[in-house]
């Protein structure tokens, strides 16, 4: 395969993990796709700089991949194994739905961003439009914290394409998606404790 | 600077009682803000300062926020040590959360800091977000099923809303175009070379950044986090939000939008200011008049109060955004007033419904006193500052031909005006004739913080021939 079918043959897997996502109820499942396509992120990171020959390049895709691969899945099943909970029984916008809202989305994205320098932009873009639907259109909160990284993984793929940023400020960035995963993952677990489940809407509205 | 702020955090991991954690955060935030008095002066004469290779600068503008953040934290953390001290003795928090509550505060109050005062518009941005992960926890302080159900709101909608504009931020450094590549990130660096900009990712890149950092600012339509958020919250962290982090998160879109401004032919992007902030006025405006919970109804009003200093920064001339750089000084200090009498009536009743409160001028008479000058510097009755900043708004949109935001800028404050009576009076001076009401004990602790807040805004209100006015209007000719 030449050069540019490699980046256009990860930035697919990337795409089909993504509405592959958008679809299943499994928690396992999500999670399983969601480290899947940050390998893809990490391994398209490694080509990129492996073309372009800068370091920084390797630094991001390594600590991307420790975080997204390694760190925050560990999270995301230590609170699953406390939640004890398997699948969402009842998401808000049916499975079959939310396939045909993210083709439309990544239809759309793809029209609008024609001109855009690569294709890394416009992935990166169709990742947040589907974080974005996973977020909305679901109702347990561990659903809501994996839709939010991968609206995280589109932005790191937008900023990867476009700009030469400093190596610390762009670890600085990864480690606060960390940072800030963790702190779901412990809000989650409260939630739990105190609820007794994390369907949100249970979630009382104090709108008097 | 920096070693204040690790005496302080390191104060909290290893001293055992409250009571001296409490005294050294105090202690280091009042030193903090006699620095802060003396770089005024400094900016005042040299009307800029640079340090660290251009990675620290500081202007009229970023001097504004750094005296609303040391003066308002300084009051606040004044307010948490009775409060902490009330809730420990009630068995409420244990002594590991207490702690934590100041370790929070302190990264909450260097990353505010560190946001006015950094020049590396991504450095802002991690700041930004670092002040999102501070709070996240401080919001479900109380851990009961309202506080969590706020906080995870709060995290979820802000970091949508952060993450949007880091995107914002990457497509503005990416239609810099072809500059010095060591350089772009600084601020200064951008303004100097603001021609070269590619004018329609600017564009994109500005509206991104807006509706992002909009989230955490509090603009309608992303403001949903906002009453369930200050409403939850303990009061002095509330007031702490309300005040400032509201105004930083406009302060860092107002940087951008000095930058945008410079590139001619985008004159349009003012629109993006006045229409936000119009809606965030109705919306507030309507929500203000049915609210029964009364830290829901000072959240909202902070949408309002928002809402009008984005209308002024979008209305433009130099009238609009004296106006709107006042409006935020007085927002920012009558807002916390409020919510620091609304934590002590808080917690005398324990309700925050309002029709379960009554007669506060006979229960509670200094805190009432506090509340109806808080109510009248809030609405904008004259002699406040407030009156004075809202009229500005309102002469600079009539004479730069917005007749219909100014309109509906004057209907909203009127309606704003009618609810806030409207509460008052059910408040205050309801009340059964045949029972006794007596004074509470309470009422006599912690209003040490309300006088100083209250000092603060007789010396905005008052103070026009200043320092003040001089350091507003410099401000003023930065973003002009």
């Amino acid at each position: 395969m030449t050069d540019t079918y490699i980046l256009e043959f990860l930035l697919a897997i990337i795409l089909i993990f993504g509405i592959f996502m958008s679809g299943v109820r499994r928690i396992k499942l999500l999670t399983q796709s969601f480290i899947l396509q940050s390998l893809a992120i990490s391994l398209s990171c490694i080509y990129l700089g492996y073309k372009t020959g800068e370091n920084h390049f390797y630094i991001i895709a390594l600590l991307s991949l420790i975080t997204k691969v390694f760190l925050i899945p560990y999270i995301i099943k230590k609170s699953v194994r406390d939640l004890k909970i398997n699948r969402e029984l009842e998401p808000v916008i049916a499975p079959f739905y939310s396939y045909i809202l993210s083709a439309i989305a990544v239809v759309i994205t793809y029209y609008f961003l024609q001109d855009a320098p690569n294709h890394l932009v416009t992935t990166g873009s169709v990742l947040l439009v589907i974080g974005g639907t996973l977020i909305i259109g679901r109702k347990k909160a561990i659903t809501q914290m994996i839709g939010f990284l991968t609206m995280e993984n589109g932005v790191i793929l937008i900023e990867i394409s476009i700009t030469q940023i400093s190596l610390i400020i762009e670890s600085i960035v990864v480690l606060e998606g960390l940072i800030l995963a963790l702190i779901m993952g412990i809000m989650i677990f409260h939630i739990n404790r105190t609820f007794q489940s994390i369907n949100t809407d249970q979630f009382s509205n104090p709108k008097e | 600077m920096t070693s204040i702020f690790v005496i302080m955090i390191l104060s909290t991991l290893f001293l055992k009682k409250i009571k001296y954690i409490s005294l050294i955060s105090i202690l280091g935030t009042a030193i903090i803000t006699f620095m802060t008095l003396d770089i005024t002066e400094y900016i005042h004469l040299n009307k800029s300062l640079s340090l660290y290779n251009n990675f620290i600068y500081l202007d009229s503008l970023s001097i504004i926020q750094l005296l609303i953040i040391t003066l308002i934290t300084f009051i606040a953390l004044i307010y948490s040590h009775t409060y902490i001290k009330n809730e420990l003795e009630e068995n409420i928090i244990t002594l590991n959360t207490a702690k934590l509550f100041y370790f929070m505060i302190i990264v909450f109050y260097f990353a505010m800091m560190f946001v006015s005062i950094t020049n590396n518009i991504i450095a802002m941005w991690i700041a930004i977000e670092a002040t999102t992960l501070s709070t996240a926890f401080l919001i479900g302080f109380n851990q009961n099923k309202l506080s969590l159900e706020a906080a995870w709101k709060y995290v979820i909608i802000c970091s949508i809303g952060i993450s949007l504009g880091f995107v914002g931020i990457i497509i503005f450094i990416y239609s810099a175009g072809s500059l010095d590549l060591s350089q772009i990130m600084n601020w200064t660096y951008l303004v100097d070379n603001a021609g070269s900009f590619n004018k329609i990712t600017a564009q994109i890149a500005f509206t991104f950044i807006f509706i992002g950092i909009g989230t955490k600012a509090g603009l309608a339509p992303m403001h949903t986090w906002l009453p369930d958020g200050h409403s939850e919250a303990p009061s002095p962290i509330s007031a702490m939000m309300s005040g400032i982090l509201l105004n930083l998160a406009l302060y860092m879109i107002i940087r951008f939008y000095i930058i945008i401004k410079m590139i001619d032919g985008l004159t349009n992007m003012k629109y993006l200011f006045i229409a936000f902030g119009c809606l965030s006025l109705l919306i507030s405006a309507f929500s203000i008049l049915k609210q029964t919970n009364y830290k829901r109804l000072l959240a909202f009003s902070s949408v309002e109060n928002i809402g009008i200093i984005s209308l002024g920064i979008g209305i433009g001339g130099p009238i609009g955004i004296f106006g709107a750089l006042l409006h935020s000084l007085i927002h920012a200090v009558s807002k916390s007033l409020l919510f620091l009498v609304s934590g002590n009536i808080l917690s005398q009743y324990k309700t925050k419904r309002i029709d379960r409160i009554e007669r506060l001028i006979k229960t509670m008479p200094v805190n009432s006193i506090f509340l109806i000058l808080g109510i009248l510097a809030i609405t904008g009755v004259p002699p406040f500052a407030s009156f004075f900043s809202e009229y500005r708004i309102l002469v600079a949109g009539i004479t730069e031909g917005h007749y219909l935001a100014a309109g509906i800028f004057a209907f909203c404050l009127l309606l704003v005006f009618v609810g806030f009576i409207n509460i008052l009076f059910k408040m205050i001076f309801n009340g059964k004739a045949e029972e006794e009401y007596v004074a509470c004990v309470k009422d006599k602790e912690n209003v040490l913080p309300l006088y100083l807040t209250f000092i603060l805004i007789l010396y905005i209100s008052f103070s026009y021939q200043g320092y003040l006015v001089s350091l507003i209007e410099e401000a003023a000719a930065i973003i002009l």
